[in-house]
């Protein structure tokens, strides 16, 4: 069993962030006011200081604090993660069920203990060796009674180094002994040099780097085209075009994140419908103002692509204006939605004065499941 | 050495995205420790000085507030002659939610406004009372002896 503790998100929206460790929130508790944090970052302050919201100080009683409503474990869990073994090459990310499952069965560059001898080795080196052997470990294990196959020494057959044998292929690609040719002028590179050289080679094809953003310029070889670049209109807009490009796909996530939002909340409401009283009635309404602001917002993002599209320079410039006005749009959004979840949990406190112990206990077992 | 998640992202942000008129250095080989620099902000006595002030943040941080302390000589009612200084937030009212970057702001601020009602420094904060224009001129000309 490969454990991990601490995933590294890939992308973790502020909202679920804790503000007093700054990691992503760990069994999140929420106070009376509506603060959240993690259940021993929040227990560790309470301790320390008067038993105030380290946000805003409004006194809170231990037994007021409460665990975070289920939608932000969902939003959570649901938010991608890296492999933990990005470090060793695994480039894996998805949401942290999906990347457990990785770890345990399938990632190469997992760290798992070496089935001959007792060291560790990473799993890719294993899965090579069985190839070798067709998949027979039997054979495998016969054949290396006394030596283990991947930590027996083995000499490097260009320059007589002596390693471990899961170490020569990493040092082949190193080793300065190996050279191969060039493809593109058949010069004689190692492989530490190749990739550089590459980029320079003088008889490599290469296409115009604004030819996604309609260059028509035929491919040619790296210096004409270096030199066409400096006059291209299309290349010159480049940088302009991805950083748009990048604010484009922070937007669309940010808003798939509050569509999401939404949906729970929704959700919640058909499971759980509150009593008619008139402030319940004010509760709806603005969650249907927030959904056609929302609506609003998405359709101005698609018109906004489809400008994008055009490509010219004064559309860029006012494109930029766009997006800071929909931040600020989105960003009133985020925080009716954060007052609606505090409305939440305060009404529902409210109304269900009598059975509140049941309340509870279901809650327990809606977290269990 | 190795350090909180919280302490190596805060020096790593307050480094990549600074508040302006204040400088903070973590030492390479302790992020528990920050050299500082705050501007002295326009309008204040404190105008065209560079205060030279040094940041520890305890191991018990963020659930215990950061020493802060002013190197540079500074005339202040809440500033003593050791460069301790008097503010709520570094004492009973510091919450682990709050971050370097708040710290070094309220301190700015703090030069902005002087409070002779809740002094440190009682003979600064008498003179500050007693005359304040006079107290000022001597801040301006500290800040032109020690902080330039
Ligand atoms: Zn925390
Ligand atoms: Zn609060
Ligand atoms: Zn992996
Ligand atoms: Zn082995
Ligand atoms: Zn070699
Ligand atoms: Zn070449
Ligand atoms: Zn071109």
């Amino acid at each position: 069993m490969i454990q991990c503790e601490e995933y590294t998100y890939v992308d973790l929206p502020e909202s679920l962030v804790c503000p007093i460790c700054r990691g992503p929130l760990k069994e999140p508790r929420t106070t009376v006011c509506g603060h959240t944090f993690c259940r021993m970052c929040l227990f560790g302050a309470l301790e320390r200081s008067t038993e105030r919201c380290p946000i805003d100080r409004k006194p809170i009683c231990v037994n007021d604090i409460h665990p975070a409503p289920l939608i932000i474990m969902n939003l959570l869990s649901d938010l991608d993660v890296y492999c933990p073994f990005k470090e060793n090459g695994c480039t894996n990310v998805g949401p942290k069920y999906v990347i457990s499952k990785h770890v345990q069965e399938e990632c190469e560059y997992a760290a798992i203990d070496c089935p001959y001898c007792r060291t560790t080795v990473l799993r890719k080196h294993v899965l090579e060796l069985s190839e070798d052997f067709s998949g027979n470990s039997k054979a495998a294990t016969a054949k290396v009674e006394d030596e283990c196959p991947l930590h027996k020494e083995v000499a490097c057959t260009a320059c007589g180094a002596i390693m471990p044998a899961v170490d020569l292929s990493d040092h082949e690609q190193k080793c300065d002994k190996i050279t191969a040719a060039c493809p593109h002028c058949n010069g004689m590179f190692t492989a530490v040099n190749m990739g550089g050289h590459i980029q320079n080679c003088p008889k490599r094809m290469v296409s115009c780097s604004g030819r996604p953003y309609g260059c028509k310029k035929e491919d040619a070889l790296l210096g004409e085209i270096s030199s066409h670049e400096q006059t291209c209109v299309f290349a010159s807009l480049r940088p302009a075009f991805e950083a748009q490009q990048i604010k484009i796909d922070k937007l669309e996530k940010e808003n798939d994140m509050l569509h999401r939002k939404i949906d729970a909340l929704v959700f919640l409401e058909t499971q759980h419908p509150l009593s008619s009283d008139s402030d319940i009635f004010h509760l709806f309404s603005e969650q249907e103002h927030v959904r056609a602001e929302l609506e609003l917002v998405s359709s101005g993002l698609r018109e906004f692509e489809l400008r994008h599209s055009a490509s010219l320079v004064a559309e860029a410039r006012k494109n930029a204006d766009e997006v800071n006005a929909l931040r600020t749009a989105i960003n009133g959004i985020r925080h009716q939605i954060h007052f609606l979840l505090v409305e939440r949990r305060s009404m529902a406190l409210h109304q269900q004065e009598p059975s509140a112990s049941r309340r509870l206990s279901e809650s327990r077992q809606d977290v269990k499941l | 050495m190795s350090f909180p998640k919280r302490i190596i992202k805060e020096a790593e942000r307050i480094v990549s995205d600074p508040v302006p008129g204040i400088i903070a250095k973590p030492h390479e080989d302790n992020l528990r420790f920050f050299d500082v620099i705050i501007d002295g902000p326009e309008g204040s006595p404190f105008e065209g000085g560079h205060f030279k002030l040094e940041l520890f943040l305890p191991e018990e941080y963020p659930m215990m507030a950061p020493k802060v302390r002013f190197l540079t000589k500074v005339y202040h009612p809440n500033i003593d002659k050791v460069g301790r200084i008097c503010l709520d937030v570094l004492k009973n009212n510091w919450s682990p939610a709050l971050q370097i970057r708040t710290v070094l702001l309220s301190i700015q601020s703090l030069l902005e406004s002087p409070n002779p009602d809740d002094p440190l420094a009682n003979d600064v904060a008498e003179a500050w009372k007693e005359d304040s224009s006079k107290a000022i001129a001597t801040a301006k000309e500290w800040t032109n002896k020690y902080a330039k």
